[in-house]
């Protein structure tokens, strides 16, 4: 038996975009789950958009959507649930900096940042979901607690949401997403990979 | 107006590494108004240290533990240029440390294997690399202003994945009859003799006897047909030919480039 949802972005549904945050929509995305026999797969269409430029199913939440796969994926249930917890997280932690309060912004980030380990629990979803969480994971350890700036925070916030959106992504997208965050100069590989990198480069 | 011609060792150093070395190798790059890069040093640089990176990712994926694919490493014998072999597994066996605090243990009932210290730094460092992979050979001809040097017989395919591991074949040309260079190196035979009188006073390390002997050949029989291997040997010395005049050869490896510029009046510049 097939099911087969369609779903519209909606980034910012749960929390609320912060003032002066920045906002891009994300694009639209279908997920046809096919289910039954032994195995059952995941396959991300093309990008569609109706020729009328109106969406022509229900908008839905990413949390009704990935819901309904909750006893097919504990790990995308997780992953749903501590992605929106995040993003709650860095929404505070956005408005703590709005409000010059930088004790409630960096509290609210440590309180994102520890669900990173949980959330590279749910890497089976696949190594695009894991290359962000991984990104992000080494982002934070190698601040050693500095904490995030304003700008860092916002690039953090769209990683978050595109992933919430789209966690099944492809390798080559999510190298791409997490682009934003080196360009604010997050460094995204762990602290011993200089020592790596230069054993391979023979 | 300043140009450099770019080789293998700054195009890894900017594509492959972090921190300091990768933004010496950038700031290098952004001194010259143009810059340009051989296809010969991306050839060179996926058959040489991104096949290094694919390797160490594969070994990650099939053995599932970092301790495993980290003796695996130790055992290859790589010598790193910075440090000793032994430091820098003691640093990698170290990243246990930096995952201490992620409480990880109380995640192991609720995820299970995946939620193991050693997984969790298997698929960090697996991770990492595959990201390292993608984002190097997407951004190889972005590091300089021009790509130059084409050459017809090789093809730069995309590094794919087939059962969890990374492939990054072919790394050399499909050859047909010969190496698409054979004409030019034809008619350089002086400046081929010029380079190989040099290098015979180099110190006799492996590459640079490969190098003499892909030269030697060249020069005795100028009709032969030049194969792959004897493209690939060349290594250091294609700089040294096909750098333009006006240029400058960038590289870190300025003390084996440097003498085989100067052979044909040019000249080399480290980061």
């Amino acid at each position: 038996m097939e099911t087969e949802v369609t779903a519209y972005p909606n980034g910012h549904d749960s929390t609320g975009l912060p003032e002066g945050a920045e906002t891009r929509l994300v694009p639209e995305i279908q997920i046809i789950r096919a289910s039954g026999g032994s195995e059952s797969r995941v396959v991300e269409l093309p990008e569609s958009r109706p020729v009328t430029g109106r969406p022509t199913a229900r908008r839905i939440t990413t949390e009704e959507l990935y819901s309904r796969f909750e006893n097919v994926s504990p790990e995308l249930n997780s992953a749903v649930r501590l992605l929106s917890l995040s993003l709650e997280y860095i929404d505070q932690s956005l408005l703590a900096h709005r409000d010059n309060d930088s004790i409630e912004a960096d509290d609210a980030t440590q309180r994102m940042q520890g669900l990173l380990p949980e959330l590279f629990c749910c890497r089976s979803l696949g190594d695009g979901f894991g290359i962000v969480v991984n990104g992000l994971m080494c982002a934070f350890q190698n601040l050693a607690g500095i904490p995030l700036r304003r700008d860092q925070a916002e690039k953090v916030r769209q990683t978050l949401i595109k992933l919430r959106s789209e966690p099944f992504l492809r390798a080559e997208d999510a190298v791409q997403s997490i682009d934003v965050l080196e360009e604010v100069g997050l460094v995204l590989e762990p602290a011993e990979f200089n020592y790596l990198a230069d054993i391979l480069d023979e | 107006m300043s140009k450099a011609f770019v080789d293998t060792t700054i195009l890894a150093d900017s594509l492959l590494k972090i921190g300091v070395v990768s933004k010496t190798a950038n700031d290098a790059l952004r001194r010259f108004e143009t810059t340009e890069l051989p296809v010969y040093a991306i050839k060179e640089f996926k058959a040489g240290p991104l096949k290094n990176f694919c390797w160490f990712h594969n070994k990650l994926a099939l053995l599932g533990s970092f301790e495993k694919a980290v003796d695996a490493l130790h055992r290859m014998s790589l010598t790193p240029k910075r440090y000793t072999t032994a430091t820098a597994i003691e640093a990698l066996k170290g990243a246990a440390g930096r995952m201490r605090n992620a409480n990880l243990d109380s995640l192991v009932q609720k995820y299970g294997q995946a939620a193991s210290l050693d997984k969790v730094l298997c698929d960090q460092f697996r991770l990492s690399l595959k990201t390292k992979i993608l984002k190097a050979w997407r951004r190889r001809k972005q590091i300089t202003t021009h790509v130059v040097c084409p050459l017809s017989c090789y093809s730069e395919v995309d590094p794919y994945e087939h059962n969890r591991v990374i492939m990054v074949n072919p790394t050399t040309c499909n050859v047909e009859s010969e190496c698409c260079l054979a004409p030019e190196l034809r008619k350089r035979v002086d400046d081929l003799e010029k380079i190989r009188k040099v290098l015979l006073k180099e110190p006799k390390t492996r590459e640079n006897e490969r190098r003499a002997r892909a030269l030697r050949q060249l020069i005795r029989k100028p009709k032969a047909a030049v194969s792959e291997q004897t493209c690939r040997d060349l290594g250091d010395a294609f700089f040294a030919l096909f750098a333009p005049t006006d240029s400058v050869i960038l590289t870190t490896n300025t003390k084996d480039h440097a003498p085989l510029a100067a052979a044909l009046g040019k000249r080399t510049e480290g980061p």
